[in-house]
């Protein structure tokens, strides 16, 4: 499925014509809004996650690294071996002068942000990684074509129809626009049904509270 | 390509059913002031800031003397008649009966990011800070939010080459004392990176090996190698740091009634009693030295339609609904609270998704530095 299969079930939902649309703009203003969808939906169920298909080589003699293309968040790193995950401050607690360090495989990582994340220790070469990670679900551009790939699945999708639909009601105010929340809520609660599945797959799940809810080890809340 | 401040404000155009420059120059330019005559006029009015171009030769323009089929603008690039002129102008009741400027949005947009980062802080910056004997306060960069880690740097980087001839020949490690080009950041344990970086076309080779400094002099190291080295080998080493203590000056009062005249290398920084965006390290440092500053970013303090967003891509809806929140409460013809309350109200949506999901993947940098003890301040 691409944004444009849904593009058209907008432009129904707003009772516009599939081929020539009047008041809105399907690539400029709904192909976004999709999107908009899209993002809303990765931060509040933690969708897709990726295995990273080709390796990612760090940054040689250097803790803070940039993060892999199209990455939202790292999930899991692997080295060789399982690099364990840390953070800044447990490294200055239990290996104090530890910046600068340099060893021959990485052991640990840690976030900083959503931006950059750092190894410990340093290595001298580009050593390989296998990144395990939340995606980004569109690369976000000025322009969209259509064309590009819904990475969720397809139970997703009339969710976002509705999401999008809802916000282009924005502009037109009044009883149209508020009659859309009701759609929105849709969409909540359709993520709220999705985020379940989430309980099997770990690290993020959803809640009605909005927003995921995750622990770096999720076995204990499996049961 | 990364979300601009123009690609939020256009999208803010539709919401607001303003009409946006989506055309090309029409006219090929060079350099300079021109005249053009783009295929369409929509948006463009005395004042409008656009963008034409791609790539190397993108630039924001303003139009003046505009008729109604063109319009002068100031190029400091060439561009064809085909390239792209788009913009979000807000054109409506232009001019001089204006709803909203441009730069009016423009700065609605800094401060909706300056806030979201504020809320969500999920972006951290690093920089170094050089200090001189006996300064002891600072002030934190422009753009910092709060300061959540510092560090002194307590060795330099080493950034040499061996000096020596090293051949091993079996198996056992070679133990050698060597003079590199320079003793700089090399001290007994230091591990250090000795051998080629690269080969001619830029893959490692075999002779790359860590090794453990055993010995100093002033002049030379000793260290087992287990790989054949050149002179000319490369000895490399990051600098390391120490990070030092968040305390206060009512700690450090507490603890150490003297503690404005210590002297030393910093081990301890604070942020009270000193001033808005200031920051303070004990001891009164001696020698000089350098600090690195870890801190929770806020963005720039103005944009160009050009920009790029500091926030990142998947948050920019945040910023769009937060720009519309204060175009909504704006007094005039476009005032609607009904709107402006939903805006509200989806803007806390993305604040709280983007704060529980910075929580969901332990991201974000919020714990404080280990709390002083006696033992730590007083050594």
């Amino acid at each position: 499925m691409v944004i444009s299969d849904l593009g058209v079930q907008v432009l129904d939902r707003l009772e516009e014509s599939r081929t020539a649309p009047q008041f809105w703009d399907l690539q400029d203003e709904l192909y976004p809004l999709i999107v908009e969808a899209m993002n809303a939906a990765t931060l509040m169920s933690g969708e897709p996650q990726m295995r990273s298909l080709s390796n990612y080589n760090l940054t040689p003699n250097s803790n803070v690294q940039s993060m892999p293309s199209g990455a939202l968040a790292i999930l899991r790193i692997d080295g060789p071996g399982t690099v364990l995950k840390t953070s800044v401050y447990d490294l200055d607690r239990f290996q104090p002068g530890w910046e600068g360090v340099l060893g021959s495989k990485i052991e640990y990582w840690y976030p900083i942000g959503l931006t950059q994340f750092g190894v410990y220790p340093q290595v001298p070469t580009a050593q390989r990684l296998v990144i395990s990670y939340i995606m980004l679900p569109v690369t976000m551009s000025s322009t969209y074509t259509g064309s590009e790939n819904v990475p969720f699945q397809a139970e997703y999708s009339f969710g976002f129809v509705e999401c999008a639909a809802a916000m282009a009601r924005l502009k037109e105010g009044g009883q149209e626009f508020m009659q859309g929340i009701q759609e929105y809520d849709h969409f909540i609660d359709k993520l709220a049904q999705l985020g379940k599945f989430g309980w099997r797959k770990g690290a993020c799940r959803f809640t009605r509270a909005l927003g995921v809810e995750s622990d770096i080890t999720s076995v204990t809340k499996r049961g | 390509m990364a979300i601009v401040a123009n690609d939020i404000l256009t999208q803010v155009s539709f919401h607001l059913v303003e009409k946006v420059v989506k055309t090309t120059l029409g006219t090929a330019v060079s350099p300079g002031p021109a005249v053009v005559t783009p295929p369409s006029m929509v948006g463009i009015y005395n004042g409008a800031m656009m963008i034409v171009g791609s790539g190397a030769t993108l630039e924001i323009i303003t139009a003046s003397s505009v008729t109604l089929a063109t319009f002068t603008a100031t190029f400091t690039y060439s561009h064809a008649g085909t390239d792209p002129l788009y913009g979000a102008t807000f054109p409506s009741g232009q001019p001089p009966m204006f709803l909203f400027t441009q730069t009016e949005m423009l700065n609605y947009l800094v401060n909706a990011q300056q806030d979201f980062l504020l809320k969500v802080r999920l972006l951290y910056s690093i920089s170094q800070v050089d200090y001189a004997v006996g300064e002891q306060y600072f002030t934190q960069p422009n753009s910092a939010i709060r300061i959540e880690r510092i560090a002194r740097k307590a060795q330099p980087a080493v950034n040499t080459t061996l000096g020596a001839t090293i051949t091993t020949g079996g198996i056992l490690p070679v133990t050698a004392t060597v003079t590199p080009g320079s003793m700089l950041g090399i001290v007994p344990n230091a591990i250090l990176s000795v051998g080629d970086t690269s080969n001619a076309n830029g893959a490692y080779t075999e002779s790359r090996e860590l090794v453990e400094v055993i010995s100093t002099t002033l002049t030379t190291f000793t260290a087992s190698f287990l790989n054949s080295h050149a002179p000319s080998d490369p000895v490399v080493a990051s600098a390391t740091w120490i990070d030092l203590f968040n305390t206060s000056t009512a700690d450090l009062d507490m603890l150490q009634q003297n503690w404005a005249i210590d002297i030393g290398d910093p081990t301890n920084w604070f942020q009270d009693a000193t001033s808005a965006t200031g920051y303070g390290v004990y001891p009164n440092p001696a020698p000089a030295g350098t600090l690195e500053l870890w801190y929770s970013d806020r963005g720039p303090d103005s944009l160009a339609l050009t920009d790029t967003l500091s926030t990142l891509d998947i948050f920019t809806p945040a910023l769009k609904y937060k720009v519309l929140e204060m175009a909504f409460l704006k007094d005039g013809e476009q005032r609607d609270t009904q709107r402006a309350k939903f805006c509200t109200e989806n803007y806390k949506y993305w604040v709280m998704a983007g704060v529980k999901f910075m929580r969901g993947v332990a991201a974000m940098i919020e714990e404080a530095s280990q709390r002083p003890t006696m033992q730590t301040v007083t050594q």
